[in-house]
């Protein structure tokens, strides 16, 4: 406890050399000057240590009784400090610091946003935003009640969000409604038809009258579940009861043969740059852009803007709201090129794969593929036939059929 | 700051004879040992010489000689003093 406040209140060690340093402690008691670590030198010297506020007496008391006093050292916090008193710009430093974490820390320099999974996490920034709670947004004027209910009112899909500020973050919890079952109207009756042609694989019928059978090829628009039911009339009767209309309901697998096929022109425009190039510097501060024009001007329609961006992080990789940049304006003119056919077939092949798994959904399967390339005049025109395994059955209301 | 008491015959005559604490009394100085290795002492009247083995400290009309090893002054004011440090003897002249 004692090194402690000695360590705080400062302390110096000195030497006195007087002619009865004896008297010296004496003297020290009687005018109330504390000291500690009395130790007699040689040559009648004695050393002892003082708080740092007494040291100008203990001087003069030496001076009193004909002696004089060395000083030997000094410790503690106070001259600690003081041999930074010249050093202007830590001073300046210290208090960046201390008013970076005093001021800058209310304001919101990173909004984290969890929980969500339809709405996407830009759209919930957006809108956040837009009510105030974004980066650079002040934390001690920020109304997150307020906030909550227009997220609420705006974003229907949303079902609860809690907004708690904690320094410079912003964690944004938000709950999705969930979403209700997809109802089938019963009263809309219909048939289900085939989508596209091909041969039955399975056929489940969950209400209707099953109209082909497993194995059988079926052409699309062919009536596969028909919502037309028969009421049989009661055993050994002549005459049926008569007709009902249902809403057909089943899944009716089949193998089908796709065919799809798509052009693309020999030809292309390209850019090309005619070199001029001209650049600006940017900066962004708290979500707030500031531009310096660099040597920029008026330019002509068709230039190309390219950003290289420098963003300010924090080391466990969290972005602050400070981004440097350069943006480059390149010009460049529209020039027409052939296209390399090989490159051409290439990428209208996978672009037609994709559209036809696409067409199939997730429950459909590819089972094999086959194209067809032909180079006309200006245009390259791919066909992909595919064999695939789907469900095909499509539903057809019949005020729609009629 | 705590004013010295100059000692009274008399007071400390009758502080003995009416079975009274003498160093409140008359101001006769206290000498309290705890085990050897801390002297405190009341009503002193000064240090006369100071060494780590041997301290001599006027107790008005007598003479405290303390005798040890490392002995070391921890406080002084005006009436009390503290040492430390391993105490061999307290001699009285």
């Amino acid at each position: 406890m004692g090194k402690t406040i000695n360590f705080f209140r400062g302390s110096v060690t000195l030497d006195i050399t007087a002619p009865f340093p004896e008297r010296v402690l004496n003297l020290c008691a009687q005018r109330g000057i504390l000291f500690w670590g009395v130790a007699w030198l040689e040559g009648g010297v004695l050393r002892l240590t003082v708080p740092r506020r007494q040291a100008a007496a203990l001087r003069r008391l030496a001076e009193d009784i004909g002696g004089r006093a060395e000083e030997q050292g000094r410790r503690g916090l106070p001259d600690f400090l003081l041999k930074f008193k010249r050093r202007y710009a830590l001073w300046v430093g210290l208090a960046l610091s201390v008013l970076a974490v005093t001021v800058l820390s209310q304001f919101v320099l990173v909004v984290e946003v969890t929980g969500n999974e339809r709405i996407t996490t830009a759209e919930l920034r957006t809108a956040l935003a837009r009510y105030g709670v974004g980066v650079g947004a002040f934390g001690l004027t920020l109304d997150t009640a307020k906030a909550e209910q227009q997220m609420l009112v705006e974003l229907k899909e949303l079902s609860w969000i809690g907004i708690n500020l904690y320094g410079i973050r912003a964690k944004v919890q938000v709950r999705e409604r969930t979403a209700p079952p997809e109802v089938v109207d019963r009263t809309v009756t219909g048939d289900i038809v085939a989508e596209a042609p091909g041969v039955i694989t399975d056929l489940s019928v969950y209400m209707g009258d099953r109209k082909c059978a497993e194995g059988q090829p079926v052409a699309e628009g062919d009536v596969l579940i028909s919502g037309s039911v028969l009421l049989e009339g009661p055993l050994y009767s002549e005459q049926d009861v008569g007709w009902m209309e249902v809403r057909a309901q089943g899944v009716i697998e089949a193998d089908t043969w796709r065919t799809l096929s798509a052009a693309i022109p020999l030809t292309a425009q390209v850019k090309r740059c005619t070199g001029e190039t001209e650049w600006r510097l940017f900066a962004e501060v708290l979500g707030r852009r500031v531009d310096f024009f660099g040597n920029s001007g008026i330019y002509a329609e068709q230039y190309d803007k390219i950003s290289e961006t420098w963003t300010a992080a924090l080391p466990d990789g969290t972005a602050l709201p400070l981004t440097v940049g350069r943006q480059i304006l390149r010009a460049y003119t529209l020039e027409e090129v052939s296209v390399d056919v090989e490159q051409a077939d290439a990428m209208v092949r996978d672009q037609l794969l994709r559209r036809l798994e696409g067409l199939l959904g997730e429950d459909g399967t590819v089972l094999s593929t086959e194209y067809t390339s032909v180079v006309g005049e200006d245009v390259l025109t791919v066909t992909l036939r595919a064999a695939c395994h789907e469900e095909i059955g499509r539903f057809v209301p019949y005020e729609t059929n009629k | 700051m705590e004013k010295r008491r100059k000692p009274n015959q008399l007071l400390a005559r009758t502080a003995r004879e009416l079975d009274l604490p003498a160093d409140l009394v008359a101001g006769l100085p206290k000498v309290e040992l705890v085990g050897n290795h801390e002297l405190r002492m009341s009503n002193h009247r000064g240090i006369l010489s100071y060494g780590s083995e041997e301290i001599h400290i006027s107790a008005g009309g007598f003479l405290l000689r303390v005798r040890g090893e490392g002995l070391e002054l921890r406080a002084m004011t005006v009436g009390d003093l503290l040492i430390t440090g391993v105490i061999r003897g307290v001699d009285v002249d």
